[in-house]
């Protein structure tokens, strides 16, 4: 055998000892589970856990006739419904977060201050906020809505039906929206400053310098921030499980959840857990086209996503 | 013609006059809203459960400290399956969860990427394309079927089990495409000269191009810690044998609320700000780290 020869193998056997951990956890973890999703879908199962039979459609008719009903099981149709609606409202997050972004970046009055109070909730732990602002809302809110604005009946509203989706959808856009005032803040810092000084001696105006220079610039974090969004349209949960636990009110209900609450339910009864299964796989065959058709739009304006 | 050139110069700064007011004022609302509610959990912490029924969000008159200790002492732990978890069980599991979780999900990654990037194998390309599919990949609903793997696997309540199969896809998402491209900006003359002084594999790995990396992969540790410190879900859904302090502090909370209508809510507050402590003090300490520039191989990134 040739030094050279030896020499390759050490390298190969190097490369694939590193590897070999990592590709087994994939192949058992990612693969082996997403295998066993699919399959359960088509299969029966007892409260054990064990196939009772092959169910062919019969999972999948199941969903569509829970979609389908108009009370028979509700929750699953407003999941959805206010899984899109949760992933349109929080769509204006993102103009918004980029006008403050590039409003801190040109260094508004004040603009270290709100950079450092904008961090806060990247330091204090999510979970903490999350359940600091539930109780606030229903504890403090009231007294400080009836002393300020006299409002004697000012309601709890993470406990008033109509208005706990609105609520926790506002706290999933006020929590969010610091996140991405801090990365487009740190994206448009590290644009080449020469860039922006050309662009102003050709007489670009604060706005031009934002919609033709800044935006274009950092448009490969947006799509990316936007194409993420879009490949959790049916896994983000928001807040509810911190606000409610597996009990949250049928109205706020989103498909993420949906999934958390039947199977945490449901951990010593398996005979539920092929509709849920099946119910996944539609959703993900609605969601990878939507993804890559998104993906292909985005990669006509900004080719680095 | 150059009046009208000014006219228009005169209007566009009052208009970026207009919008950036605007942004201020939008600025300092969100801001008063983020704090809002931290104060009041700070001066509820501090007061007696007398002067917060009175007063529930005004300044605390007399500051109680004792509150932070009551919670700490008396009411973090958890009842499960008949056992008592004290305080230093929450912390010992919280200590294990995170420094368990963030090391070897940042080894994975770190290990992963540095073969990837640096070496010319059979399935290089393969793996680094799959990575990339897999970040955009929306697999939805598989929880059913990882519960059943995990009870048959036995990863289901065994820590040592969830922590060495966290890392699933280690070639995939943000922090490995970080790595990756850090590893890249590494000239290949450190290894080579390595190589011709006659070091391993390993050694290279370990001894002349980690070393590079490390303000790199400190941050990621850093935050992977303290995202770990503050997961109460995996206890809630994966460990119910090994609760931390955060689902201590979750679990108490919601005892406290159903049980005593909010009657415990100063000692609730007292429990999330100590929850909250570490990882500021954390974050605090890891300032010069997470605010530097990340220098790879001289470098400057």
């Amino acid at each position: 055998m040739t030094q050279k020869l030896k020499n390759n193998l050490k390298k190969h056997l190097f490369v694939y000892s590193i590897l070999i951990y990592p590709l087994i956890m994939f192949a058992v973890f990612w693969v082996g589970i997403n295998f066993n999703s699919v399959i359960m879908a088509f299969q029966y199962y007892d409260k054990m856990g064990n196939v009772t039979g092959f169910a062919g459609f019969n999972n999948f008719i199941e969903f569509f006739k829970n979609l389908a009903a108009k009370s028979a099981d509700i929750t699953i149709r407003t999941g959805v419904i206010n899984s899109i609606r949760t992933f349109c409202i929080g769509l204006i997050g993102y103009p918004i977060s980029v006008i403050v972004a590039y409003c801190l970046y040109k260094k508004v009055l004040f603009y270290k201050v709100y950079r450092f109070i904008v961090m806060i909730p990247q330091i204090v732990s999510g979970f903490v906020l999350t359940l600091v602002f539930h109780k606030f809302v229903e504890n403090a809110l009231p007294s400080i809505m009836n002393v300020i604005f006299n409002l004697e009946d000012f309601p709890n509203l993470l406990g008033d039906a109509r208005y706990t989706y609105g609520t926790s959808l506002f706290f999933s856009i006020w929590s969010g929206l610091a996140g991405t005032i801090l990365l487009f803040t740190s994206s448009l810092n590290n644009i080449d400053v020469s860039i922006i000084e050309s662009a102003r001696l050709d007489g670009a105006n604060f706005f031009q310098e934002m919609w033709f220079i800044c935006v274009p610039l950092i448009g490969g974090i947006i799509g990316t921030g936007f194409i993420t969004n879009i490949s959790s349209l049916f896994t983000a949960e928001g807040p509810l499980v911190a606000f409610w636990e597996f009990g949250a009110p049928p109205e706020v209900m989103n498909i993420g959840y949906y999934f958390t609450q039947q199977v945490m339910r449901n951990k010593d009864n398996f005979t539920g857990y092929p509709m849920l299964a099946a119910m996944g796989l539609v959703f993900t065959a609605v969601t990878v086209p939507l993804v890559y058709l998104v993906k292909g739009i985005i990669n006509k304006v900004v080719p680095e996503v | 013609m150059g009046l009208f050139k000014k006219r228009i110069q005169e209007q566009n700064t009052l208009f970026v006059r207009i919008w950036k007011t605007i942004v201020v004022v939008f600025l300092a609302i969100y801001c008063i809203s983020l704090l809002v509610p931290l104060i009041w959990m700070i001066f509820t912490s501090l007061k007696d459960e007398v002067s917060y029924t009175i007063d529930n969000f005004g300044f605390p008159k007399t500051m109680i400290f004792s509150n932070y200790s009551d919670v700490l002492t008396k009411y973090l732990y958890v009842e499960q399956n008949g056992f008592r978890y004290g305080l230093d069980v929450l912390f010992t599991n919280s200590l294990i969860l995170s420094f368990g979780f963030a090391t070897w999900g940042v080894a994975n990654i770190l290990f992963v990427a540095y073969v990837i990037s640096r070496y010319n194998f059979i399935g290089k390309k393969f793996l680094y394309n799959l990575g990339l599919i897999l970040m955009v990949l929306p697999i939805v609903g598989t929880l059913p079927a990882t519960f059943k793997m995990y009870r048959i696997f036995g990863i289901y309540d065994n820590m040592l089990m969830l922590i060495l199969t966290s890392s699933t896809a280690p070639f995939s998402g943000m922090w490995f495409l970080i790595f990756y491209n850090s590893f890249l900006t590494i000239p290949k003359d450190f290894t080579e000269a390595a190589e011709i002084d006659g070091a391993g594999y390993y050694r290279i790995m370990f001894q002349i191009v980690m070393p590079m990396i490390i303000p790199v992969a400190a941050v990621l540790y850093v935050l992977n810690f303290i995202s770990n410190w503050n997961n109460y879900g995996v206890c809630l859904y994966w460990l119910p044998s090994y609760p931390n302090i955060p689902y201590g502090m979750y679990v108490f909370q919601m005892g406290a609320t159903a049980g005593s209508g909010g009657a415990g809510m100063t000692l609730i507050m007292a429990g999330f700000t100590c929850v909250m402590l570490p990882t500021v003090l954390l974050y605090i300490a890891s300032q010069k780290i997470m605010n530097s520039n990340f220098v790879v191989g001289g470098i400057k990134m």
